[in-house]
């Protein structure tokens, strides 16, 4: 079977800011990433901030075009305009990690769970509120969110309704751009279980960018430790992450496992 | 419906807002309740005093005050919003393109906005006046000129900072039609502070065409507009002083009530402030 996901040698370099106008120095924020991504897999990227990882994430979403190197999905090439266009973006979702900004705030929950429906699938108006509510049963809220405005709810509750946006048009991919960060540790569990149960019951294949290890086990099994733009050591299976060789990824290991 | 009880439990909102509508229906209403024709001369009524007959006496012509400043509505107020409405059309598009596009065509209008915002805008609005002639559609394209790279700028700087939010990164991510993005999540963002700044700016585009018809440039006379009204009367100040009242306090009345409407859409329209 192909990889679903399959980044080839992905570059990427921004220009310094404010030095447009009187010289062209380049900060290279991805030095050659390459991997690849089974149906089904759960890969976690770690690494400490600035490291590149967000931008990653980024550019496996299409929101920024690499400067080199191919991004397939599903076999298709994610640059090209035939992509674009296709309907097989709706495969592709995000979960970002500022929930307040990641919901128009004046959108209902159900508008903001609806949108990925609305241009995807034309449902008409009593379906349309029947997946809304099954969408957010699935993540744990109950009916009466559903004319709710994002500052009538708390992080976790945002963040649910974040996550059944994502899982709208039942994808293929979702990823988690430091998903559960910033919710406090007893929310975070209960997002993560959450997360958890979703991935087997849709067979989702999804990518988690953090910086906590804690995440990562518990949901990955796959592991990729991202340094200064660079996928420094790539662990296969999570049962292995006591044998990691390369001196960054046992230092950030030695770090939490100190505690 | 929400905007709707905000805006009623709002005191002075709704004062405001009912000022300007009743301006606005008197306006379009002129003909049918002016007492009198306000072009009609009448020397023998010259400086007629308050009676009941002239509600606010007459002018140096004997010309009804009252049937004029009815007019005048016509004239001072509508004309500003048509000037309001061309200038925010003009500017949101160009900012909208500039602030979505980005990249060289951006860099290009924005160069553009720098020169028209360099210049001191009553300096350019008589310079223009000046190169196109006198008379209010000339004054009306000076404003225009004059102000759509002051929105252009806010809408571009608005459209930059909403489309780093995340929900429109993740509508992007999804693949939504740039008519979605725009329409539904840039739009309603962006068109809360364009009301406010709209809303503020009628006053001061109200004053500039008063003021430019009071100098002579804008609306030339017989035509009722309350500038040029104060300005025919300036001429008896001292003998006439109640000649300049009216026109100043209704063009006084309609520049407070946009300015304070526009400080309470700030707060009302803000989606975080609870209804009281």
């Amino acid at each position: 079977m192909p990889p679903l996901l399959q980044v080839a040698n992905v570059k990427k370099s921004f220009l310094q800011p404010n030095q447009r106008l009187f010289s062209n120095k380049k900060t290279t924020v991805i030095k050659g990433v390459s991997f690849d991504l089974k149906q089904g897999q759960c890969l976690g990227i770690i690494g400490e901030s600035g490291s590149g990882k967000s931008t990653l994430g980024k550019l496996i979403l299409g929101l920024e075009k690499p400067d080199s190197g191919k991004i397939y999905f599903n076999g298709q090439d994610i640059s090209t305009r035939t992509w674009k266009k296709s309907a097989m973006r709706k495969n592709i979702s995000a979960v970002f990690q500022d929930y307040n900004a990641s919901v128009n705030p004046y959108f209902t929950a159900a508008q903001i769970i609806a949108e990925p429906l609305d241009i995807y699938e034309k449902l008409t108006k009593n379906d349309r509120k029947k997946r809304i509510n099954v969408l957010l049963e699935q993540v744990g809220l109950d009916s009466s969110f559903y004319e709710r405005l994002p500052h009538e709810m708390s992080g976790g509750q945002l963040q649910r309704v974040c996550i059944a946006r994502a899982i709208a048009c039942s994808p293929k991919f979702i990823l988690f751009d430091e998903a559960v960060s910033s919710l406090d540790i007893s929310v975070q569990t209960q997002i993560l279980e959450l997360l958890a149960d979703l991935r087997k019951q849709l067979n989702l294949t999804s990518i988690f960018i953090t910086h906590d290890l804690t995440t990562i086990t518990y949901l990955c099994d796959k592991i990729a430790f991202f340094y200064k733009g660079e996928i420094v050591e790539f662990i296969d299976k999570i049962e292995q992450l006591s044998q990691v060789k390369n001196p960054y990824s046992k230092q950030l290991l030695e770090s939490i496992l100190g505690f | 419906m929400n905007l709707n009880k905000k805006l009623i439990n709002n005191k002075t909102a709704l004062i405001c807002l009912i000022i300007i509508i009743t301006m606005i229906i008197l306006g379009i209403l002129a003909p049918y309740i002016a007492p009198f024709d306000p072009n009609k001369v009448r020397i023998v009524r010259k400086y007629a005093a308050i009676s009941s007959e002239h509600w606010l006496g007459c002018d140096h012509l004997g010309r009804d005050i009252f049937s004029r400043l009815l007019y005048g509505i016509r004239s001072t107020l509508f004309l500003s919003l048509l000037t309001m409405i061309i200038t925010i059309i003009v500017g949101s598009v160009i900012g909208l393109i500039s602030g979505y596009r980005r990249g060289k065509l951006d860099e290009c209008i924005m160069r553009l906005c720098d020169i028209m915002l360099s210049f001191p805008s009553q300096v350019m609005i008589l310079a223009i006046v000046g190169v196109l002639g006198v008379g209010i559609e000339n004054v009306i394209i000076a404003n225009i000129v004059v102000k759509w790279a002051w929105y252009s700028r806010m809408i571009r700087s608005s459209v930059i900072k909403y489309s780093r939010k995340n929900y429109i990164l993740f509508s992007r991510a999804i693949g939504a039609p740039h008519s979605f993005i725009i329409c539904r999540h840039l739009l309603p963002n962006i068109m809360a502070e364009l009301v406010i700044l709209a809303t503020l700016d009628t006053g001061w585009v109200i004053l500039n065409i008063s003021a430019l018809s009071f100098i002579g440039l804008g609306v030339q006379a017989p035509t009722a507009e309350w500038g040029l009204m104060l300005s025919e009367a300036k001429n008896v100040m001292t003998q006439h002083p109640m000649q300049m009242v009216f026109p100043g306090i209704a063009i006084l009345i309609v520049v407070a009530a946009f300015n304070m409407l526009g400080d309470c859409l700030r707060d009302i329209l803000d989606p975080k402030e609870k209804t009281a």
